[in-house]
């Protein structure tokens, strides 16, 4: 009995530790996303994110300040995004390529640069376990809370921030007025410009915080296209949810899980790859369906001043 | 006034090439001064790129062979792109072709010697097609995005080549996932012997040609086209566009298929897990560089080939990151799509003062 | 007192120039008519008012002060509001959020949504609005939507509301209740500009009417008591036109093209029933009705661009199904209500868009191939044939006038051998000079003895082109006749749902 018991912890626990990096790009795709904005580049930001958190936490020697670099780098590439895509109106699928491949091949550079490596950043002290006197004797979620890094709070911090920016604030009003029609919104004076940097802009950031998290949580050092592919996980899972950032949240989780079961049936005699394409192919037929009340930015690409 | 079309004609073709051009000089003088800051020699770094690259008959069938799937992945973007499906599905596209083609080169070895390659092909043609039609097919049945169900059908592709060739059609003694070798006369042969140019070249290069003609020049590159500038008024036009999107998604996905088997069959001679490494995406910016023209994405191919082999042959010369290369990739494209960047160099704060001199020096002329 | 002056506005775009010394003013709480034909300036001018444009010349004064406008937030910040024709909403969005975006009722950075819903009910009923404040934007009607934009400007204090063309999307009812709107907002001290080219409207609602014409203001001080029609249209387009000219039918010939139980559903909503009809050789049979009636799904089935639940449709006894492909082989002929998204390909040549739909037959093609050069010499005959005013066959569509646009496409289907012609709108958005001239286009090829179908939302269009006419409303033909069997008053409560025998006793008293 405690053996399943603790079977199912560490099933969440690893859940939970997977789906953090997507989670956080989810809900920034969702930004860029609700300001109309495809959040194709998302993989390139994280990949800077995770890049600039060693690079400060190995300068500075302070993992917080790391992780302030890592935020500041992921911004930094997404702006470029926003200035391809907004100023100079590339398409939004094409600059996000540009993103990507610049996001990998710089930080690729930058390793060897810097560090005179081929792979590898040295190893900086990772972030611990976060946990508080006593947390752990809550019962069954205890443990599970317990061998959580601060990101996971957050990462909840995150979402319900943004939930309430998006849903309660008449700026998160303007925002989602300005990924449905730029043209409406231009019209009462809201500067779409401004939101669109701003929006690419949080999707930056938090793709940076969830690069950040992988190389300086998960892992100790920045290692090349650490991200594997987890950005797109993130469009996809944004796409999932319909650009809201509690359904990125959600679907965040579901991708963690597969992640999850991927490592613990590696012991077991299954297709780890079959289980690993099959959050792909529940996502492909969700997109098939469509939800009345629940729907995506109606004008992604689209620019204020398109006739 | 044919004449005079004629001029407009070449002087359109000659702006979108000088705009190419001079997208890539902008971002070799850039990633100079990146090379620069890095603490290296630009100048040393070019020198060795451009002469290493043209040193020898066997570094030119490097880059051509560098080159040979990047022309099939941007054929296969710009062939999408022409009805208006953007298909960022190529990295899964080149795989199910690649797969394909390495398992009917495998598994079908008893076919004879012509008819194996040709089937072979057929075979990598198809399962790329394939698997861009079904993002066509959910486009069209359910409205779902083709971007997003590509990028889905890039990681579901994945894991299913991923697991074939890590289980079931593993071959015993090997650690890399793998399919079995395919037959002898499967392989698609060098061109220049002991070179890795493959036959695969001339065939991407004809099928760019093919497609040019076909966009341009036939009925149904007409429809395509239209379809794909706008489907109302294709609809009233008596056009078929549900034939057109899944005859297009088809086709785009084949070339990439293609792109896929000539891996596989000319240069691995087997599938590999994660052969393909990336190059569906560089086919994006191949195609942006070729301003959506199939028939210049052989130039625009070549060059991006030639950075790849560069990568590979400076090591023994310079001691320069050769990832240098893959920026001046991104770079390119950043500024090909984004031509106003470029052209608008010269308003830059920067030149004020030099524009100022210049104007004065007029002044004093006159 | 005059609430807005402007002195001396002009505007070029490029070579052109859209406005040449516009002088304007406005009265407080008028009702302001700005008349003109489409491409006159006047929708320019009022974006130079409404800061979307910048004047490359002259001067502009509120209440006295000169002002200059970069943004249309600045011109909303001093009152002056515009509706756009096409309406600027969020379908999923509430009215509410609609409404308030942009200056919304807050507690610190948060909306507060009750604050915001008391204030838009509060205005909802001052003026009779009739909207549910909560409803999503994407569930109202036409004239709904058309409200809620009102509303938006209403919520941000308007002094000056500018309507553009207003009633172009509108049914007869619901511009009644548009100018019932207007009537209690110029009560209540709002000036009102409304820009429009309907001759009749103008002279209802408007207490002034100022006329401009190629960029240029020809008078604007015409009082709409004692203005008539034809002076009026004289003004708009520089010359003594011949309003209602008719040419009736010289010989009309046998049944030729027959509907029969047309019926057609989109989304489970019944659009088209049991619609049936015949078109005789020679003539040219109207269908008139307000918009979203039934027209454009009438339209396109009989051109097989949409597939009916049920039609029966035979052309001089051939009996014809299938899809657009198949209609065009049948020698039908199709004008798409939307030259723009549904007639032509904007970024393709003259050329190119002249084939459109013929470019697969043996004189285009062969093998496959496009014969090029032939094409090149049959759109260069087209264009000097029908007037088509360009620089060359091969410049984007895209580039030409609206009326020039139309005349490719009237050019695409009337210079093919055609049994029947379906044509929808053929004069939109064209001036009146091309008007007449696709006009006689049409008529000539009736007086081929060929079948014409023609849908226009204009009733003047309707009545002066057809033979015999038949009202649409709510999907059904409610009645067949001739255009002079009715007064335009009777069709037009026709066309807004009355009963037949309502109709005829009003005749009666009357």
């Amino acid at each position: 009995m405690n053996e399943i018991i603790a079977f199912i912890q560490l099933a969440f626990t690893s859940t939970l530790r997977m789906s953090l990096p997507i989670i956080l790009a989810a809900v920034g795709c969702a930004f860029s996303m609700r300001v109309g904005v495809v959040a194709f580049g998302c993989e390139g930001m994280m990949l800077m994110g995770a890049f600039c958190g060693v690079l400060g936490a190995i300068q500075t020697g302070s993992n917080v300040i790391g992780v302030l670099y890592a935020i500041a780098g992921g911004t930094l590439i997404s702006l470029l995004h926003a200035v391809l895509h907004v100023k100079h109106k590339v398409d939004g699928t094409l600059s996000g390529v540009c993103i990507n491949l610049l996001g990998l091949s710089l930080t690729e550079l930058l390793v060897k640069v810097i560090w005179d490596s081929n792979q590898y950043s040295p190893a900086i002290t990772p972030f611990a376990v976060f946990s508080l006197k006593g947390m752990e004797r809550i019962p069954f979620i205890g443990p599970i809370l317990a061998s959580q890094y601060v990101f996971f709070y957050i990462t909840i911090l995150v979402v319900i921030v943004s939930h309430i920016f998006m849903y309660r604030t008449k700026y998160g009003l303007r925002m989602r007025m300005v990924g449905d029609n730029p043209r409406a919104a231009y019209s009462l004076g809201i500067n779409t410009v401004a939101y669109k940097y701003f929006g690419v802009g949080m999707c930056g950031a938090l793709s940076g915080l969830a690069g950040a998290y992988l190389s300086m949580a998960m892992l100790s050092c920045f290692q090349t296209n650490i991200t594997s592919g987890r950005g797109y996980i993130a469009m996809v899972a944004c796409n999932l949810s319909r650009s809201t950032p509690l359904g990125a949240a959600l679907s965040g989780i579901f991708f963690g899980f597969f992640n999850a079961l991927q490592t613990m049936f590696q012991s077991v005699d299954f297709p780890s790859q079959i289980l690993m394409a099959m959050p792909y192919v529940f996502t492909l037929l969700a997109s098939l369906v469509h939800i009345k009340w629940l729907r995506g930015p109606a004008a992604v690409g689209m620019h204020y001043d398109d006739e | 006034m044919g004449k005079l079309k004629d001029n407009i004609k070449l002087m359109n073709l000659l702006s979108k090439a000088g705009l190419s051009f001079l997208a890539l000089a902008v971002s070799l003088i850039l990633t100079g001064f990146f090379i620069l800051i890095c603490g290296y020699d630009p100048i040393e770094i070019y020198t060795a790129l451009f002469a290493q690259s043209f040193s020898s008959k066997s570094s030119i069938a490097l880059i051509l062979s560098e080159s040979t799937p990047m022309i099939f992945a941007g054929l296969a973007f710009v062939v999408g792109i022409k009805a208006g499906l953007v298909n960022v599905g190529v990295e899964g596209q080149m795989l199910s072709g690649a797969m394909c083609a390495a398992l009917v080169g495998a598994y079908c070895a008893w076919l004879p010697k012509p008819f194996l390659l040709i089937a072979c092909l057929t075979a990598g043609f198809v399962g790329g097609g394939l698997t861009f039609l079904l993002s066509g097919y959910l486009k069209l049945k359910f409205g779902a995005s083709e971007v997003i169900t590509s990028i889905m059908m890039n990681s579901i592709v994945a894991r299913i080549t991923e697991w074939m060739c890590n289980g079931p059609l593993k071959p015993a003694n090997v650690s890399i996932g793998q399919t079995k070798p395919i037959a002898e006369a499967a392989y698609l042969t060098a061109m220049i012997p002991k070179t890795k140019l493959t036959w695969a070249f001339p065939i991407a290069i004809a099928c760019c040609i093919i497609m040019y003609i076909v966009l341009e020049k036939t009925v149904i590159g007409y429809e395509i086209r239209v379809t794909g500038m706008n489907r109302i008024a294709s609809v009233a036009g008596g056009i078929r566009t549900k034939k057109m999107y899944y005859l297009t998604a088809f086709l785009a996905g084949s070339f990439a298929g293609l792109g896929g088997s000539a891996l596989a069959l000319g240069i691995y001679h087997r599938f590999i897990d994660g052969m393909t490494s990336g190059v569906g995406f560089v086919g994006i910016s191949v195609a942006a560089l070729a301003a959506y023209s199939p028939l210049a994405v052989p130039f625009s191919g070549f060059l991006f080939g030639m950075l790849e082999a560069a990568s590979t042959t400076l090591s023994r010369t310079t001691r320069a990151p050769l990832e240098i290369m893959d920026i001046i990739q991104g770079l390119v494209v950043v500024f090909v799509s984004a031509p106003h960047i470029v052209t608008s160099i010269k308003d830059w704060k920067v030149f004020l003062p030099l524009k100022r001199l210049f104007a004065r020096k007029e002044r004093g002329v006159a | 007192m005059n609430i807005i002056e402007m002195h001396g506005i002009t505007k070029n775009f490029g070579s052109t120039q859209a406005l040449k010394q516009v002088d304007l003013e406005l009265h407080e709480g008028e009702v302001l008519s700005l008349l003109g034909e489409n491409g006159a300036g006047k929708t320019t001018l009022m974006r130079v008012l409404y800061g979307m444009y910048a004047p490359d010349k002259g001067r502009m004064l509120l209440g006295g002060n000169p002002i200059e406008f970069h943004k249309p937030i600045d011109a909303i910040r001093q009152g002056i509001c515009m509706v756009h024709q096409h309406f600027m909403l969020v379908p999923f969005f509430t009215v509410t959020e609609n409404v308030i975006a942009g200056e919304e009722p807050s507690r610190g950075m948060f909306v507060d949504r009750q604050a915001a819903r008391k204030r838009v009910k509060e205005l909802i009923d001052q003026y009779h609005f009739d909207l549910n404040p909560d409803a999503l934007v994407e569930s109202l009607s036409v004239g709904e939507r058309q409200r809620v934009e009102i509303l938006k400007a209403l919520y941000r204090n308007a002094k000056i509301l500018i309507l553009d063309e207003p009633s172009a999307v509108l049914t007869p009812s619901e511009v009644e209740n548009l100018f019932a709107s207007i009537r209690i907002l110029k009560q209540n001290g709002t000036s009102i500009v409304i820009i429009t080219h309907k001759l009749y409207e103008t002279i209802t609602i408007a207490d002034r009417i100022a006329v401009l014409r190629d960029g240029e203001m020809i008078n604007r001080n015409v009082d709409p008591k004692t203005a008539d029609v034809v002076s009026l249209s004289a003004m708009m387009v520089g010359r003594s036109i011949q309003l209602d000219e008719k040419q009736p039918a010289k010989k009309v010939g046998e049944p030729f093209f027959c509907v029969d139980n047309l019926n057609v559903v989109e989304d489970g909503v019944v659009k088209l029933k049991d619609v049936s009809f015949q078109i005789r050789q020679g003539e040219i049979y109207g269908i008139a009705g307000v918009e979203g009636n039934g027209q454009t799904q009438l339209l396109d089935a009989v051109t097989g661009t949409i597939a009916p639940k049920s039609m029966h449709l035979t052309v001089g006894g051939r009996e014809i199904s299938g899809d657009a492909h198949d209609f065009i082989r049948n020698k039908i002929g199709h004008v798409p209500a939307d030259r723009m998204t549904q007639g032509l390909v904007l970024q393709m040549s003259v050329q190119d868009n002249m084939i459109l739909g013929y470019h697969d037959f043996k004189e285009f093609s062969k093998k496959g191939f496009l014969r090029r050069k032939f094409i090149r010499d049959y759109t260069k005959a087209n264009v000097d044939r029908f007037q088509v005013k360009t620089a060359s066959v091969d410049t984007p569509v895209g580039r030409l006038s609206g009326g020039n646009q139309q005349k490719v496409v009237m050019a695409r289907v009337l210079s093919r051998d055609l049994d029947v012609l379906v044509v929808a709108h053929p004069t939109r958005g064209v001036d009146i000079g091309a008007s007449e001239y696709l006009h006689q286009q049409i008529l000539n090829f009736r007086d081929q003895g060929k079948a014409v179908l023609l849908i226009s939302a204009d009733l003047d269009e309707v009545c002066t082109l057809s033979d015999r006419l038949a009202v649409i409303y709510g999907g059904k033909l409610v009645t067949e006749c001739r255009p002079e069997d009715y007064t335009k008053v009777q069709l037009g409560l026709l066309m807004t749902g009355s009963p037949l025998e309502a109709v005829r006793k009003e005749d009666e008293h009357g």
